[in-house]
């Protein structure tokens, strides 16, 4: 039995995804409240894509590799577009909502995350040459090398996340008391 | 391809990453734990405001949950694979459950653990990296991994 490989890089990538998109549907499960107060189909747009994201997320963590990741990069990259026209252009689902609406904390976290999420999808995707597993002597050196990238990779989503819920309604309470200290 | 296999079997604690991450988290929070107590001493038990350790609030009962923490961490991680990925599979849902609860709390007589904004991005933080790396990593330990003394 081998107990000298390392870890592969398209691992931490695989995992950087997962968090990514973890933090990206909480974000979008914090705005449903805000959104319901616009229009039931809003609230439930939000609902919807947050449940998908953290449902992906936990596919993408217990799996062995990046669940559809054509399917999902692009699917991530249309909400991009959908929010880049909302800020620019303005949607016209009903006469209210026809103009641009104004750039907010949440949501440009929100993009932010799904970038990552994104780019974390073509470093996981399978190249021509196989990803070579980072060979060492000394596992344990791998180990924690791997952990430490998975914890940078936490440390950095929820560093991302954790403002971006704060932003909205569910989270105004947290300024507030912020403000107080 | 991960080689979860291969770190989760050779009974070394440092080559599974569910051990290497329970143990590093255990001996963090135990020692938070207690340099907790050394700043609330003049906080109520369940104050709602707390005094900052760093940058993060803490209150007597919050630095109890630490030590509680700590040592559920550190002791699955000592005793095997499986079990360390059960703990940290468990105090990252509870940390995930915390870190979106807390955002709601902050301001109210709810807020038992003297939560602060950084509180929330740590306990977020931690269950992200617990999770992830109980769902992804030792994907074949069947509980059989007894940890080693001397690690």
């Amino acid at each position: 039995m081998s107990t000298a490989r390392g870890f592969d890089r398209t691992d931490v990538a695989r995992c950087w995804a997962g968090f990514a998109s973890f933090g990206a549907g909480l974000v979008h499960v914090a705005v449903v409240q805000d959104h319901l107060a616009q229009s039931w189909y809003h609230g439930a747009f939000f609902a919807v894509v947050g449940a998908a994201q953290v449902g992906w997320a936990l596919w993408a963590l217990s799996g062995t590799s990046v669940p559809r990741p054509r399917a999902t990069a692009a699917a991530t990259l249309a909400l991009i577009t959908l929010w880049a026209v909302s800020r620019t252009v303005g949607l016209a689902l009903d006469p209210l909502s026809a103009a641009p609406e104004s750039v907010g904390t949440a949501d440009a976290l929100a993009v932010v995350l799904e970038l990552a999420l994104i780019a974390c999808i073509v470093a996981a995707m399978p190249r021509v040459a196989p990803a070579q597993a980072e060979q060492a002597g000394n596992p344990t050196a791998a180990t924690a090398r791997f952990v430490a990238l998975l914890a940078a990779g936490a440390l950095a989503v929820s560093a991302i996340a954790t403002p971006a819920m704060a932003a909205t309604t569910a989270g105004e309470h947290a300024h507030e008391h912020g403000h107080s200290h | 391809m991960t080689s979860s296999t291969a770190r989760g079997t050779t009974g070394r604690l440092t080559d599974s990453p569910n051990r290497l991450v329970g143990a590093i988290f255990g001996v963090v929070y135990l020692l938070v734990g207690i340099a907790g107590f050394f700043v609330t001493s003049d906080v109520d038990f369940a104050a709602t405001e707390g005094e900052p350790l760093i940058v993060f609030d803490v209150n007597p009962l919050h630095n109890i949950a630490h030590l509680a923490i700590g040592a559920l961490l550190l002791f699955a991680a000592l005793k095997s694979v499986s079990a360390a990925k059960g703990a940290n599979m468990l105090v990252g849902a509870v940390y995930l459950l915390l870190g979106i609860v807390g955002l709601f709390i902050l301001d109210s007589e709810a807020n038992v653990l003297a939560l602060n904004g950084a509180d929330n991005v740590l306990h977020l933080a931690s269950a992200l990296l617990l999770l992830g790396v109980a769902l992804s990593q030792d994907k074949d330990v069947r509980g059989d991994a007894p940890g080693i003394p001397g690690v």
